[in-house]
C-alpha cells in the first residue's frame, strides 16, 4: 500500500523525465522518451550526466512550485538534459563534473523560466536557447578549470561500447557500420545522434525509429529537412564531410520538424516553405560557424533556434493566422493530432467565435447583401450583412412597395444578438421615402452594443423612435432593441448588421461569424455552428426545446450517472479546466470528453482517455446536438480521424495526411420525424457513425438517445455485435 | 363580321355632370380564370354550381400569416380551425404547411384523427365534449380547453379514474372593448372566475395546466382587442407563476381575424377595413413581449384563425337561371346558388362577378337563389351587369364556413374541387345524389306501398 502510494507520489517525476527526453523532438510520447534515454546511455557517463541534469532540473522546478502541467510536459527538463549530455561527453567524469552538472541543471530551470517569461509574451517558445547559453558559458569558463580534464571518450567509440555491452555490442556496431548505407543516409543518422552528442549510427538509428513511432509527419519532415540542406550544400559546393556536417545537420532536421509540422499545422504550404527556410538555415549556420570559430565555440542548434523564432514571430503579423501557414491552434504535441483536430475544427467551426453572436431577429430573413457585397459592403466595411424578409416568391414587399409599411421587414423587432452593454444609440433620424437615401447620416438610426473586449455589434437603418434602450443599458440576448426601419443610406427598409472591434458608429468591420444558424441556401438546408451566410441565403434560429436543454446543456458542477445493463455504474462530472474548456470527466476511467455548449447547441470537440468506456461512446454519439429542431431534422458532422480510428489504421494515412485524407469518420443525428406538441412521452434521437476509407464504408455504428421531460433517459450504442445500453440514473 | 351579342334594353338615368366622390359608376370586372384555369371549362366538366378551392391561395395566405407572427415572436404555432372548413383536402393542405388541428366536437375530433393528425397536436375546444370524447382526448394526450366548471369536474374525475394526467388549458372570456361580449364560452376574467378555475386545476394536482386560451369574437375589425386580450392572459400567466411557480407552455389567442369580405350594412368594403395579419400580429406579440413574463419563459403562441386563412381561397361558380323584373321595376336575376349552400350570404355582401365579359352597362339588381323560399336572397341590391340565362358568374371569398354550414335543402350539395398549385382540378367532394340522401333513410314496411 505504502509502496503504491510512493509510486503514485513520484508518478509526476517519471512522466516529466521521459517527456524531457522526448521534448528534444517536441514530443510528449513516453515511448519515444524511453528510446532517447537509451540512446543517451550508449555512452554510460553521458547517459548518467544527462539523467543527473534532468533530475536536478525537475526536482528544483517542483520544489520551487512551478505549474505541474508544464513540469510534467518536460518543458523545464529538456534543456538541462542537453547541457548534462554535452558536459558528460566533453569532460572526464568525476565529482567535480557531477557538481557542475548539478549547478547547470539549476541554471537551466532558471534560464528556461526567464526565457519563457520574455518570449512567452510574444507567444514564442524558448526552444533550446537555455541549453545554448549555459553550454557556451561553461565551455568558455572551463578553460580556467584545471581540475576538469577534457574527455577523449568521444574518439574511442569501441572502448566505450565494450564497457557498455561487451563483444556482442561491438559486433553489432561493426555490422551496422558495414551495412551499405548511402553516405547521405549515414550523415542523416549521425545528425540525429548528434543531437545527443552521440556520434554513432546506432544512436541515430534508434532515434530515427523513435521519431517514426512518435510521428510519421515529423519523421518525413526530418528526412525532408535533411535532404534539402544536403542538396543545397552540394549546389553551393561547400566543403563537406559526414562528420562536420553532422555537427550542424540536426539544425535542418529540427527546423523542418518545428516549422513544417509542429508550430505550424502541417500542410502542402508548410512542406513547401521548407524549400526556402532550410537553405536559410544553411546560410546562417555557415556564417555563424565563422564567427563562433573565433571563440572556439560550437554553434550547436543556434541556427535552428534563430530561424524558428524569427519565422514564427514574423508570421504573427499577418491579418489572418489561420490561412496557409496556420499558427493558431491547440498544441497537442503531435503534428498528426494537431493536423487532424485543426482541420476538423476548421470544418466544423471555421473561425472560432469565443463569444457567440446570434441572429438579431425572429423568423426567417433573407441575406440581401453579404460580405464583400456589390452595393455598399466594401473595403473597411466589407464584413457586414443586410437582411430583409422575402415572401415565397422572393418579393420583399406587398402591394406596390411604394411605402415603407409595404415591406415585410419594416417595423419588425430587432434583437440584441448577444448579452452586452449599449454603447451608442441614434434614434431620431426620419425614415426615408422609398427610393431616397439620407447620405448625410449614412448609418441612420443605429444601436452599437459591446459584447466583450474589442467585440461590438452594430445594427443600423432602424425605424425612427423605435429604440427603447439607451447608452449604458445592459441588454440580454434576444431583447428587443429597436425596429427595422429605413433611415440613413437605405432606399428601402432593411437591417444592416455588422461586427466591429471599436465602439463607434462608422467603425470598420471585422470578420466574425454568426452562431447556430439554420440556413437555406440554393435549396439546401443545414444547421451551421458558425456561419457567414451568403447573399440569397434564408436564415433563422431554431427555438431551443427545454427537454433537449435538460438532456444536453451540461452545467459545470453537475454530475451525470449512468448504469449499464451489466450493472456497471458510471459517474461523469461536468468540469472546467485551467483554460476554461468544459469537459465531462468519468470518475472511473478518468477519461475526459471536452465540449462547447451555447444557448442553442452542444458540440463535443475532443476526447482523452480510454476508448473502451461508456463516456467515449457518449462523446461519439452526442458529437453535435442542436437543442432546437424542426421535425425530421438531420445533423451531420465529421470526426477528427485520430479520435476514432485505431492508431494502426492511420499509420499510413499519417504520412500523407497534410496532402490528402482518405480516411473519414462521419456523424449523423436524426430527430423525431413528426412534431410532438407538448407530449411528455419520451422520444428518441438516433444516429450513426460511419467510418470509411476512399469513400468505401469500413464500419458503421448506431446509437440512440431516449429523452423525456426531465432530460436523458437512456443511451444505446451498437457497434457490430457489441451492444451497450445504459440507463440514466436521476436523483 | 360576327353577330353581335344580344343585350336586353335597359333604361338608366344619365349621370351627366361631375362624378360624385365615389367616382364614375363602378363596372364589375369579370373573373374568367382561377389560378390560370378557365371557370367555364370547370363548370362544363364538374357541373353548375361548383365550389372551387385554390390550394395556391391557401398556402400563400398561410405563409403570409405565419410570416407575420414568426417574424415578431420566437415560438409560433398555427392550428387549423376545423369548423371553418373541414373538407379533408383543405385540412391536409394546412397540416402540410405545419398547422395543428383545432376541433370543437367529437365528430371533428374523429375527423382530425382520421386525417392522421397525432393526438398530441389536436386542440379540443368548445362546450360540447361528451364523456367518451374526453376519455379519447385524454388517452391521446390531446390539449383539452376547458369551457365550464362541469367539464373541469368531469376531467378531474376522469383523470383519477383513468390514472392519467390530462393536458388542459382554460378558455378565458373577457372585456376587450367589443360588443357583444362573448361571455358564454369559458371563464370570465374580470369577475375572477378564470383565476378560480386556474386555482382549482392547480389544487387538483391531477390535471396538467399547459396553457390559456381566449377567443374574443369573430370577424374582429380592430387589432386592439387582441392587444387587450393578450395583456390579460399574460397577467394571468404571471400571477400563476408567482403563486405556484408554474410556467405555462402556451397562450392560445384563438381566431376571429376578419377576412376581406364586406359585412352586410358596412359602409366601407372589407378590402379596405379588415386589418392585415401584420396588424393582428403586432398587437398580440407586442403585448406578450412587453408583459412581465420572463423572456426565457415566453410561451408558445398558438393561433386558431380560420376565416382569414381560407375565405380568400374559396370560389363559388354557377349559372344564371333567369332574369325578371320585379313589381317595383327593379331587375332580378335568379341564379343556381342559394342560401342553402352559401350560408354566409346572410352576413356578407358577397363579391359576385360575371365570368364572361358582358356589356359595360349595369343595373340595380336583386340576386335571388333558386330556392322556393323568400329568404333566398344572395344580394339585396347590387349594380350588376346584364347577365342572361345560361351566363356564368363567380362569387369570391366563400372558403370559410360555407362548406361546413351548408344545408341539403330542396336541392343537393354540389361538387367541390381543388385546383392544385399547377391549376389542375381535383374533385375533393362529390356532389350528392338522390341515393346519398335516400341511403340514410329507412321507410317502415307498412309505408312502402301506396296507391294513388
Amino acid at each position: 500500500m505504502t509502496k503504491k502510494l510512493a509510486l503514485k507520489q513520484f508518478e509526476w517525476f517519471w512522466e516529466a523525465l521521459f517527456n524531457s527526453y522526448a521534448q528534444v523532438f517536441f514530443s510528449d510520447n513516453k515511448l519515444f522518451g524511453v528510446a532517447l534515454l537509451i540512446v543517451s546511455f550508449i555512452d554510460l557517463y553521458v547517459g548518467l550526466s544527462g539523467l543527473l541534469a534532468v533530475s536536478t532540473a525537475l526536482i528544483i522546478a517542483k520544489i520551487l512550485g512551478y505549474y505541474e502541467g508544464n513540469i510534467r510536459q518536460g518543458f523545464y527538463g529538456f534543456n538541462a538534459l542537453l547541457v548534462g549530455v554535452g558536459l558528460g561527453i566533453y569532460f572526464e567524469p568525476g565529482l567535480l563534473l557531477f557538481f557542475l552538472i548539478f549547478l547547470s541543471g539549476v541554471l537551466a530551470v532558471l534560464i528556461s523560466l526567464t526565457l519563457e517569461g520574455v518570449l512567452g509574451k510574444y507567444g514564442l517558445p524558448f526552444l533550446s536557447l537555455p541549453f545554448l547559453l549555459i553550454f557556451w558559458m561553461l565551455r568558455l569558463a572551463s578553460k580556467q578549470f584545471e581540475a576538469l580534464g577534457l574527455s577523449e571518450r568521444g574518439v574511442y567509440v569501441l572502448n566505450e561500447l565494450y564497457t557498455l555491452g561487451g563483444g556482442n555490442l561491438i559486433q553489432f556496431y561493426e555490422w551496422i557500420n558495414q551495412l551499405a548505407i548511402p553516405s547521405s543516409l549515414r550523415s542523416y543518422f549521425f545528425s540525429l545522434g548528434a543531437i545527443f552528442f552521440q556520434q554513432t549510427i546506432v544512436a541515430g538509428l534508434v532515434a530515427a525509429i523513435g521519431l517514426l513511432i512518435y510521428s510519421r509527419i515529423a519523421f518525413t519532415l526530418s528526412l525532408l529537412g535533411f535532404y534539402i540542406a544536403y542538396l543545397f550544400y552540394m549546389i553551393l559546393g561547400v566543403p563537406f564531410s559526414e562528420l562536420t556536417f553532422s555537427y550542424i545537420g540536426f539544425n535542418f532536421i529540427l527546423t523542418a520538424i518545428a516549422l513544417g509540422g509542429f508550430f505550424i499545422i502541417p500542410s502542402r504550404s508548410s512542406y513547401l516553405q521548407l524549400l526556402l527556410i532550410v537553405p536559410l538555415v544553411v546560410l546562417i549556420s555557415v556564417s555563424l560557424q565563422q564567427v563562433f570559430g573565433y571563440f572556439y565555440l560550437p554553434v550547436h542548434s543556434f541556427p535552428f533556434n534563430i530561424v524558428t523564432l524569427i519565422v514564427l514571430y514574423a508570421l504573427k503579423f499577418r491579418m489572418d493566422n489561420r490561412i496557409g501557414l496556420s499558427t493558431i491552434f491547440w498544441q497537442q504535441n503531435s503534428p498528426e493530432k494537431n493536423l487532424y483536430s485543426f482541420s476538423n475544427f476548421m470544418n466544423r467551426f471555421g473561425k472560432n467565435s469565443p463569444i457567440p453572436i446570434y441572429l438579431p431577429f425572429f423568423g426567417e430573413w433573407t441575406v440581401t447583401q453579404g460580405h464583400n457585397g456589390e452595393f455598399t459592403h466594401k473595403d473597411n466595411w466589407k464584413h457586414a450583412w443586410d437582411f430583409e424578409i422575402e415572401n415565397e416568391d422572393g418579393i420583399t414587399f406587398k402591394n406596390e412597395g411604394d411605402f415603407t409599411s409595404d415591406y415585410y421587414c419594416f417595423d419588425k423587432n430587432v434583437l440584441a444578438p448577444a448579452n452586452g452593454v449599449v454603447e451608442q444609440v441614434v434614434n431620431d433620424l426620419e425614415d426615408n421615402v422609398i427610393g431616397t437615401r439620407n447620405l448625410d447620416h449614412n448609418w441612420g438610426n443605429t444601436v452599437v452594443i459591446k459584447h466583450g473586449d474589442f467585440l461590438y455589434s452594430k445594427l443600423s437603418h432602424l425605424k425612427k423612435g423605435s429604440i427603447p434602450v439607451m447608452a449604458g443599458d445592459v441588454v440580454e440576448k434576444g431583447q428587443v432593441i429597436g425596429k427595422c426601419g429605413n433611415s440613413g443610406n437605405s432606399p428601402y427598409p432593411h437591417l444592416h448588421f455588422q461586427i466591429q472591434s471599436t465602439p463607434y458608429i462608422g467603425s470598420s468591420t471585422i470578420d466574425y461569424p454568426i452562431s447556430d444558424v439554420w440556413i437555406r441556401y440554393h435549396g439546401k438546408e443545414s444547421l451551421q455552428a458558425t456561419s457567414n451566410p451568403k447573399k440569397g441565403s434564408v436564415v433563422s434560429q431554431l427555438v431551443p426545446k427545454s427537454e433537449m436543454k435538460k438532456a444536453f446543456a451540461f452545467v459545470v458542477g453537475d454530475t451525470i450517472k449512468f448504469q449499464t445493463e451489466e450493472g456497471l455504474e458510471e459517474i461523469w462530472e461536468v468540469k472546467r479546466d485551467y483554460f476554461l474548456n468544459k469537459y465531462l470527466e468519468c470518475q472511473r476511467t478518468k477519461s475526459k470528453a471536452y465540449f462547447k455548449v451555447d444557448d442553442l447547441m452542444l458540440h463535443f470537440t475532443h476526447f482523452e482517455g480510454k476508448r473502451i468506456s461508456l463516456i467515449y461512446l457518449f462523446y461519439l454519439s452526442a458529437f453535435k446536438v442542436s437543442f432546437g429542431y424542426t421535425h425530421g431534422l438531420k445533423l451531420q458532422d465529421s470526426f477528427p480521424i485520430n479520435q476514432i480510428f485505431h492508431p494502426k489504421r492511420i499509420f499510413i494515412q499519417d504520412f500523407i495526411a497534410p496532402f490528402y485524407q482518405y480516411l473519414r469518420a462521419d456523424y449523423t443525428l436524426n430527430y423525431p420525424a413528426a412534431s410532438r406538441g407538448f407530449s411528455d412521452k419520451p422520444f428518441t434521437l438516433n444516429g450513426m457513425i460511419k467510418k470509411s476509407a476512399f469513400k468505401k464504408t469500413l464500419e458503421s455504428s448506431k446509437f440512440e438517445f431516449v429523452i423525456d421531460q426531465v432530460g436523458l433517459k437512456s443511451f444505446y450504442f451498437v457497434r457490430g455485435n457489441q451492444k451497450t445500453k445504459a440507463i440514466c440514473i436521476r436523483d | 363580321m360576327s353577330k353581335l351579342t344580344f343585350e336586353r334594353p335597359i333604361i338608366q338615368r344619365i349621370n351627366a355632370g361631375l362624378p360624385s366622390k365615389y367616382g364614375m359608376p363602378r363596372r364589375l370586372d369579370p373573373i374568367s380564370h382561377i389560378d390560370g384555369t378557365s371557370i367555364k371549362s370547370l363548370l362544363d366538366e364538374f357541373g353548375s354550381p361548383l365550389f372551387v378551392i385554390s390550394e395556391q391561395t391557401i398556402r400563400k395566405t398561410y405563409k403570409e400569416a405565419h410570416r407575420a407572427f414568426s417574424s415578431r415572436y420566437p415560438n409560433v404555432q398555427f392550428s387549423w380551425s376545423y369548423k371553418t372548413n373541414y373538407l379533408n383536402a383543405v385540412c391536409n393542405v394546412f397540416h402540410q404547411e405545419g398547422a395543428w388541428a383545432e376541433v370543437v366536437s367529437g365528430f371533428e375530433y374523429q375527423k382530425a384523427i382520421e386525417n392522421g393528425v397525432p393526438g398530441e397536436l389536436i386542440i379540443f375546444n368548445g362546450p360540447d365534449k361528451s364523456t367518451e370524447d374526453l376519455r379519447l382526448a385524454i388517452e391521446n394526450n390531446s390539449l383539452i380547453h376547458i369551457d365550464h366548471f362541469d367539464e373541469l369536474y368531469e376531467l378531474i374525475h376522469l383523470s383519477k379514474e383513468m390514472g392519467e394526467r390530462p393536458k388542459v388549458a382554460i378558455r378565458v372570456n373577457m372585456d376587450t372593448g367589443f360588443y357583444p361580449l362573448w361571455d358564454r364560452f369559458g371563464f370570465n376574467f374580470e369577475n375572477g372566475e378564470a383565476w378560480d378555475a386556474i386555482n382549482r386545476i392547480m389544487t387538483s394536482k391531477t390535471l396538467d395546466l399547459l396553457g390559456l386560451h381566449t377567443h374574443i369574437g369573430t370577424y374582429i375589425l380592430s387589432a386592439d382587442g387582441y392587444r387587450i386580450a393578450a395583456e390579460k392572459l399574460a397577467s394571468l400567466a404571471v400571477k400563476l407563476e408567482k403563486k405556484y411557480g408554474h410556467v405555462l407552455k402556451y397562450i392560445d389567442m384563438g381566431g376571429g381575424f376578419a377576412s376581406k369580405n364586406t359585412l352586410r350594412g358596412a359602409y366601407y368594403p372589407g378590402t379596405d377595413t379588415a386589418p392585415s395579419f401584420d396588424d393582428f400580429a403586432e398587437a398580440i406579440t407586442s403585448a406578450l413581449m412587453s408583459s412581465e413574463i420572463k423572456p426565457d419563459h415566453l410561451p408558445m403562441l398558438i393561433l386558431e384563425t380560420g376565416r382569414a386563412m381560407i375565405d380568400e381561397a374559396g370560389f363559388l361558380a354557377g349559372s344564371v337561371l333567369a332574369t325578371k323584373r320585379l313589381a317595383d321595376g327593379r331587375r332580378a336575376t335568379i341564379i343556381d346558388v342559394g342560401v342553402n349552400i352559401l350560408f354566409t350570404s346572410f352576413w356578407y355582401d358577397h363579391d359576385i362577378r360575371p365570368v364572361e365579359a358582358v356589356s359595360d352597362q349595369s343595373e340595380d339588381t336583386t340576386i335571388y337563389g333558386p330556392l322556393c323560399m323568400n329568404i333566398d336572397v344572395i344580394r339585396g341590391n347590387i349594380m350588376f351587369p346584364l347577365l342572361k340565362k345560361g351566363d356564368h358568374f363567380v362569387i369570391r371569398r366563400v372558403g370559410a364556413y360555407n362548406m361546413t354550414q351548408w344545408m341539403q335543402f330542396i336541392t343537393l350539395r354540389p361538387n367541390v374541387i381543388m385546383l392544385d398549385s399547377k391549376g389542375k382540378p381535383h374533385l375533393i367532394r362529390k356532389k350528392e345524389s338522390l341515393e346519398t340522401i335516400n341511403s340514410l333513410e329507412n321507410t317502415p314496411e307498412h309505408l312502402k306501398k301506396f296507391d294513388l
